[in-house]
């Protein structure tokens, strides 16, 4: 592979999957700022590992692998094993969104803080499975986990949040 | 709620149903409709996720600082990109038979370019103009880079005709210098034909530096030492 061409092969990724990835490593870890230096070590890795990626079909399982395990590391080294909010309005603003805090939605509130109470592994597969879209078998392989342990893992983060939302889910978007 | 129902409708959700569990699914929400009600619950949790994930930007300070390093690592990269082809096991045998190849066909190439340019006659390329060199031989002029052989007499190489006319010379009168072989980069005039009025030369030795002239007559004896089938003497020799 040329320089040119995984250079291009990267900036392919990068447009595709920047803001998802962040997305992922902010609500899996909780915390912004190590988000953001998970995230660039995510995409450095990538970069130096594009060579690896034969079937650019599966680039998404791929980069996501790479995604989860940056995650678990940064959350192992800063030894963190209780659940961390995360400073939304802080996180907004940085990311310059031009809307209001008025305009933010308190759903969207609540459903932050619910995610803060589900469990690491309930959290990192339904995120897997919401932000991402990947099926059930994917994300086993992924996690390194069987098929039926992520089902439940899905099914108890859910039963969760249905039930810490449950006055907002009864109206529609 | 039925817990089967529950895992059904969050597999549904996440493509985890075989065509007849689909089926039961569907069948359970026509047949109840808290199961109706409950997928619907699943479906507005799941738009709820979705917005929350494209809320998120990414930072313009981490996108540059991230740009940066990937930068600085391409860079680092670069050398290792050639050696790459060797690593692998399974191209470098592919490799060394190519380039075994190349070399031969190159090889060959040059050898029989060199035995037609050095054994044969006079051969040029493009034929212009015949003058008359200094000392009464024939020169052929041409308008482009070629090889001169076989040259009965002995000639002078000159660089324009203001710096290089010798006595008996016609003005105006510049012979193309044949390629050089060294490395040395030399900006070469171009050939012009007879009666066509002098051209400036691209090396005013009278104006360049004294170091760069040792630089350009270095160069002008390395390129005549190279020519073949030139008889030159050391009174050829190109001085200041």
């Amino acid at each position: 592979m040329t320089d040119q061409e995984r250079r291009r092969m990267f900036d392919d990724l990068y447009a595709q999957y920047d803001r998802r990835v962040l997305a992922y490593c902010t609500y899996v870890t909780g915390d912004r700022d190590q988000a953001n230096d998970v995230f660039q070590e995510v995409f450095v890795k990538v970069y130096m590992a594009l060579h690896t990626l034969r079937d650019t079909d599966k680039a998404a399982n791929w980069l996501f692998r790479i995604a989860r395990n940056e995650c678990l590391n940064s959350l192992k080294a800063s030894r963190r094993n209780e659940k961390r909010s995360v400073d939304i309005d802080d996180m907004l603003e940085s990311t310059n969104l031009a809307a209001p805090r008025q305009d933010y939605s308190d759903d969207m509130e609540h459903v932050r803080k619910a995610l803060e109470k589900i469990s690491p592994e309930q959290r990192e597969a339904l995120l897997l499975a919401e932000f991402e879209g990947f099926s059930l078998k994917e994300i086993a392989d992924m996690t390194g986990t069987t098929l039926s342990n992520v089902k439940v893992r899905i099914h108890r983060a859910k039963q969760k949040l249905q039930t810490i939302l449950q006055p907002i889910l009864n109206y529609h978007e | 709620m039925n817990e089967h129902i529950e895992e059904l409708i969050v597999a549904y959700l996440h493509r985890g149903l075989t065509q007849e569990q689909e089926s039961e699914l569907f069948r359970a929400c026509s047949d109840d409709p808290d199961v109706a009600n409950q997928l619907r619950n699943h479906v507005v949790l799941s738009l709820k996720l979705h917005r929350l994930r494209d809320e998120v930007q990414v930072p313009l300070e981490v996108r540059n600082s991230l740009l940066e390093r990937i930068n600085t690592i391409s860079i680092q990269q670069e050398p290792e990109t050639e050696d790459r082809h060797v690593r692998f096991g399974f191209s470098t045998g592919v490799f060394r038979w190519r380039h075994m190849l190349g070399t031969a066909l190159s090889g060959a190439a040059l050898a029989i370019l060199g035995f037609a340019v050095f054994t044969g006659g006079e051969q040029t390329l493009q034929r212009s103009e015949q003058v008359t060199a200094y000392n009464g031989s024939p020169v052929t002029i041409t308008r482009v880079d070629t090889l001169y052989r076989d040259v009965p007499h002995n000639v002078y190489i000159t660089r324009s005709a203001e710096h290089r006319t010798q006595p008996g010379m016609e003005p105006g009168i510049a012979i193309e210098t044949p390629s050089p072989k060294s490395d040395a980069p030399l900006p070469l005039t171009p050939a012009i034909a007879e009666n066509v009025p002098a051209v400036s030369p691209e090396i005013n030795l009278s104006t360049e530096k004294p170091g760069q002239q040792e630089q350009f007559v270095v160069q002008y004896n390395a390129m005549l030492a190279s020519l073949e089938k030139v008889k030159l003497s050391s009174n050829d020799r190109v001085r200041d």
